[in-house]
C-alpha cells in the first residue's frame, strides 16, 4: 500500500520515494501478473517490465484512477503485450501431469480444486486466457476489456465463450463426469 | 430453462464474482442437484484462482527487480545514445541490406537463366557491384548456413542469415544452462538464436523434462516470430513425439495442426 505523500514525491521524482512506491506495490503485481501467465520464468521479466513501465509513467499519472487501478492496467497490458513472445506455458510448475479422471469432487481438496484450475488455464491460448480471467476471475466487464486491451468488445465475448467452454469441459473432467459439458441454452 | 442444463457461457456468468444472478438459471439450481454442485465447484475455483499468489521472492530477488527498474541496464540507453553504437548499428544495417540485396540478384539471375544452380557444385557466383565497390561473390558454405558473401579475393566479410550468428550449444552444458541461455537470447530480442538453442537442448537431452518444453517454445517461436510454419510443425511434431501424454500435448497439438493442417495428426 502506498502513501498519498509517498505517491506524490515519488511522481516528483524523488528516488527513495519511487522506491518504497515499488517495493510496495510489489507484491500486488505479482498476484495479478501469476493470474495471466502463472508461476515460471515469464512472471519475473514480466514483473521487471510493470515496474519499468510505472517508473516510466509516474509523472504523468495523474490520480484520475486508483493507484491500484492503474497499476493493474499496466500488468493486464504487459502480460497482453507479452502474449505472443511467450507461449502458453503457464503454471507449469503446479499443473499436475496427470488429473485422475475418476478422482470425484470430494476427493479434490482446495489445493487440488486450484491446481485444477490453473491447469485448466494453462490449456486456454493465452489472448482467451486473459480474457477469461481478466472477466471471470477478476469481474471486469467486457467494455472494460475492450478498451485496456485495444480490441473490439465482441472479440472479447467470443475469446470468453471458447474460453468458458474449455475451462468448465476440463473441469468436468477432472470431477469424473467425463465428456463434453452438457448442451443447453447458451 | 428449468429443465434444461444452462450452457458453459449462463453457468459461467451467473457464478462469476460481481455478477448478477440470473432467475432463469437460479430456478435450474433449485431444481438441478447435478448443476448445483457444479455451480458451486465452478463458483470456488473462480474463488480459488483470484485468491491465489505466487510464492514469496527472496530478498536479494526483490532487491534486483526494484535496482532493475530505477536503473535501467546502461545498454538499454547505450543503445539509444552513444554514436559510436549507432555507427555501429548503421554498418550493422547496411551490411544486411547489402546481403538483402545480394540474395535478390543471386534469386533473379538463376531463375532468368532457368539454369541448375551453381550453388549445387559448389561454384562461385560473381554479382554485379555499384561502381567503384569490389565484386562480390556467394559461394556455398558447408556449414547450415547456405551461403556466405565475401570480397572477391579476400576471406569471406559476412555471413547474412541468423543461423551464422546463432550462439552454438556447448558440450559441456547441462539441459538447464541450455535453457537458460535461449531465454536469455530471447530476452534480448533474438528469438531465431533462442529457437536454435532451444531446439539443441531437446536433441541433445531428448529424455529431460525441458525436452518437450523447449521445442514447444522453439516451435511457438518459429511460428509466432520468425514466421516460419514449416520449422514450427517439425517442432511441434517432436514435442509430441517426446512427450504425447503431457500437459503441452493438447497445445502442441493444436499448434501442429495451426502450421500442417494435412499432418497425420490432425486428421
Amino acid at each position: 500500500m502506498t502513501g498519498d505523500d509517498t505517491l506524490v514525491r515519488a511522481k516528483q521524482g524523488d528516488r527513495a520515494a519511487v522506491e518504497a512506491l515499488l517495493r510496495g506495490e510489489l507484491d500486488r503485481v505479482r498476484a495479478v501478473l501469476f493470474r495471466y501467465l502463472g508461476g515460471g520464468p515469464d512472471l519475473d521479466d514480466v514483473t521487471q517490465k510493470v515496474l519499468l513501465e510505472i517508473v516510466a509513467g509516474l509523472p504523468s499519472f495523474r490520480g484520475e484512477s486508483a493507484l491500484a487501478t492503474w497499476v493493474h492496467t499496466i500488468c493486464v497490458r504487459c502480460a497482453w503485450a507479452h502474449r505472443r513472445v511467450r507461449s502458453n506455458l503457464v503454471f507449469l510448475d503446479t499443473v499436475p501431469d496427470f488429473v485422475d479422471p475418476a478422482a470425484g469432487t470430494e476427493q479434490l481438496e482446495a489445493r487440488d480444486l486450484l491446481r485444477v484450475a490453473q491447469a485448466a488455464l494453462a490449456r486456454i491460448e493465452p489472448e482467451r486466457r486473459i480474457v477469461f480471467v481478466l472477466h471471470d476471475v477478476e469481474g471486469y466487464g467486457a467494455p472494460e476489456i475492450a478498451r485496456t486491451l485495444s480490441i473490439p468488445e465482441g472479440t472479447v465475448h467470443s475469446r470468453l465463450r471458447e474460453a468458458r467452454s474449455a475451462v468448465r469441459a476440463f473441469l468436468r473432467r477432472a470431477d469424473g463426469r467425463g465428456g463434453a459439458a452438457k448442451g443447453g441454452v447458451t | 430453462m428449468s429443465g434444461q442444463h444452462p450452457g458453459d457461457d449462463l453457468l459461467l456468468e451467473h457464478v462469476r464474482p460481481g455478477a448478477t444472478p440470473t432467475r432463469e438459471v437460479e430456478a435450474h439450481l433449485a431444481t438441478c442437484e447435478s448443476c448445483r454442485e457444479e455451480s458451486e465447484r465452478l463458483r470456488a475455483a473462480l474463488r480459488a484462482l483470484a485468491a491465489a499468489a505466487p510464492p514469496p521472492l527472496a530478498a536479494d530477488r526483490v532487491d534486483a527487480l526494484i535496482s532493475g527498474a530505477l536503473a535501467p541496464p546502461p545498454a538499454r540507453r547505450a543503445w539509444r545514445r552513444t554514436p559510436r553504437r549507432l555507427a555501429l548499428l548503421a554498418a550493422a544495417l547496411v551490411l544486411a541490406s547489402t546481403a538483402a540485396w545480394a540474395g535478390w540478384v543471386l534469386n533473379e539471375t538463376l531463375h532468368a537463366r532457368r539454369e541448375p544452380s551453381p550453388l549445387g557444385t559448389s561454384t562461385p557466383v560473381v554479382l554485379p557491384t555499384p561502381a567503384g565497390s569490389p565484386p562480390v561473390v556467394l559461394r556455398e558454405t558447408p556449414a547450415a548456413t547456405p551461403m556466405a558473401i565475401a570480397s572477391a579475393g579476400a576471406e569471406p566479410r559476412v555471413s547474412a542469415t541468423p543461423a551464422a550468428l546463432a550462439p552454438e550449444a556447448t558440450p559441456a552444458e547441462s539441459a538447464e544452462a541450455l535453457y537458460a541461455r535461449a531465454e536469455q537470447e530471447l530476452a534480448t530480442g533474438r528469438p531465431a538464436d533462442a529457437a536454435l538453442l532451444f531446439e539443441a537442448l531437446a536433441e541433445r537431452f531428448p529424455s529431460s523434462a525441458s525436452a518437450p518444453l523447449a521445442l514447444f517454445e522453439a516451435a511457438r517461436l518459429h511460428e509466432t516470430v520468425l514466421g516460419n510454419p514449416a520449422a514450427a510443425a517439425a517442432a511441434y511434431r517432436r514435442g509430441l513425439a517426446l512427450s504425447p501424454g503431457s500437459a503441452l500435448a493438447a497445445d502442441a497439438r493444436r499448434g501442429l495442426c495451426r502450421t500442417s493442417p494435412s499432418d497425420a495428426e490432425c486428421q
